[in-house]
């Protein structure tokens, strides 16, 4: 699910009390909308060190970017994947996982299989 | 028009002061005593809350450290835009009446005024990530910048030896110079050794940790020409802001800085051929090569090529551009909340001629860039000499 306008019909992201786009406010046109969950790497990197003290033993670990086919470029991890195997512009599929927060389950995305 | 009259700079690196206030009143004294003035005479003053050491109204604070009530007392929040921003402010404050001698100051302490987790865990929190929705995946401020890096050198073919190249010159640029915090000469076969933090970005992409900042007064032109040092105009200033968060960025291969330079350059009746050197802000090495491009001193991802060549080195090959003299961030020191101080003290101290070492023959208008959170907020100064 992603946040929609229905008065520009475009996707935004994070949720706001207006569209970033149009102004429509949520009462107007803002509201949800089923997204496929695939997109590509718009960037990534290789954490090697870990700032936060909870993340100290899962690195390295892999952030980026990743570009949804719906048109929002989401911050998340890519998982299930070599770190030398990555590059910019790689078709990745959304998955849910737990984060630091086991309570809070979080979009994250690994390489599309071929 | 407004002049910049009295600058401070005390050695970069890890202080030997109790605290930041200490650091501030120390640099306080220093400034109003080089512009010929006394701590009396200031009847208003901009600070940037330390990053060791948060207050609220933290100029208030820094006034009745001084045992000064000024008229106004104004704590200035633009990340590494602040010190462009407090010269905006100040300006805007003598134009309008409301107060005379400005006296600006950015300082930190986050070696000597906390301890290192403590501080790492803060940059953590407070750095340019959404709380909720982009720190469960773990960023850090060097990987933010190496998102940018990645996708610089995928889009440009940008490569480690480009990196290497600013690296290296900002500390050759350093080695001149006496306050700053790394002085110690390092090949590339040390840079590529040096160990990966958030690839493609390894440590000696990373400005270090520094103890410092700086302190400017600022007043009329016509107020400066009768004090003690000789003033530096402030010609024009230029601002841009484009995101908060990076995921929020139009292009993560370019930004905002070449607007505010455009908007400077317009107010001074200026083009880019007329500058004499550039400060440019460079937390991280991809900053200097970004903000370069987009500051229109060379094509769209031709900075690291131009800067192996050496077109930006301080005794460069004719109509070459001195970028930051004074080592930057990565050399000079990274003050945390001061990040910035180092470029503006040294555009000033170019033009007053007195870097002895480092002194550029031609040194009659500077350029200042800052930049706040990841290419999110830029300020540029056109300094002059008088």
């Amino acid at each position: 699910m992603l946040p929609y306008c229905t008065a520009c019909e475009k996707y935004h992201w994070p949720l706001r009390a207006a569209c970033p786009h149009c102004g429509a406010e949520a009462e107007s046109g803002a509201g949800w909308r089923e997204a496929k969950g695939g997109g590509t790497i718009a960037s990534y990197s290789v954490v090697v060190r870990a700032v936060n003290p909870e993340l100290k033993d899962d690195a390295p670990y892999v952030i980026a970017f990743v570009e949804l086919d719906e048109g929002v470029r989401l911050f998340t991890n890519i998982v299930n994947a070599a770190p030398e195997e990555l590059r910019c512009g790689q078709r990745v599929q959304c998955r849910f996982e737990p984060s630091m927060d086991p309570e809070l389950w979080v979009p994250v995305f690994a390489p599309e299989k071929a | 028009m407004a002049a910049i009259a009295g600058i401070a700079e005390l050695p970069q690196g890890r202080s030997d002061l109790p605290n930041t206030m200490a650091l501030h009143q120390r640099l306080a004294q220093m400034a109003v005593a080089d512009a010929g003035l006394a701590l009396k005479d200031v009847d208003a003053i901009l600070t940037v809350s330390p990053r060791a050491d948060p207050y609220l109204i933290h100029a208030t604070g820094v006034a009745e450290h001084l045992g000064l009530q000024p008229a106004v007392t104004l704590t200035v929040e633009a990340g590494g835009a602040a010190p462009a921003t407090m010269v905006e402010a100040a300006r805007g404050l003598i134009a309008s009446g409301t107060a005379h001698t400005v006296l600006c100051i950015a300082a930190d302490m986050p070696l000597g005024g906390v301890t290192r987790n403590t501080y790492v865990n803060t940059l953590a929190e407070v750095g340019p990530v959404h709380p909720d929705l982009e720190r469960p995946y773990g960023p850090s401020v060097p990987a933010m910048f190496a998102l940018v890096a990645r996708a610089h050198m995928d889009r440009y073919g940008t490569k480690p030896e480009h990196l290497a190249a600013v690296a290296i010159q900002n500390r050759r640029a350093a080695m001149r110079h006496p306050n700053a915090h790394y002085r110690e000469a390092f090949d590339i076969a040390a840079y590529l050794a040096s160990k990966m933090i958030a690839d493609p970005l390894r440590l000696l992409d990373c400005a270090p940790v520094s103890d410092g900042g700086g302190a400017f007064v600022v007043t009329s032109a016509e107020r400066a020409r009768h004090l003690r040092a000789k003033p530096v105009d402030v010609l024009a200033t230029g601002f841009s802001s484009g995101h908060m968060h990076l995921s929020a960025a139009a292009s993560l291969t370019g930004f905002g800085a070449g607007e505010a330079l455009e908007r400077a350059l317009a107010h001074a009746h200026l083009s880019r051929d007329s500058l004499d050197m550039a400060m440019v802000y460079d937390c991280f090495t991809i900053a200097m090569l970004v903000n370069l491009e987009d500051l229109g001193f060379v094509a769209k991802g031709e900075a690291g090529p131009a800067f192996v060549d050496g077109l930006f080195e301080p005794e460069g090959i004719s109509g070459s551009l001195a970028v930051n003299t004074h080592g930057g961030l990565l050399s000079h020191g990274h003050p945390a909340r001061a990040g910035g101080m180092g470029h503006l003290i040294e555009a000033v101290v170019q033009l007053r001629r007195e870097a002895d070492a480092r002194q550029l023959d031609k040194a009659d208008i500077a350029m200042v860039h800052g930049m706040g959170g990841v290419f999110a907020t830029h300020g540029v100064l056109l300094l002059g000499a008088s």
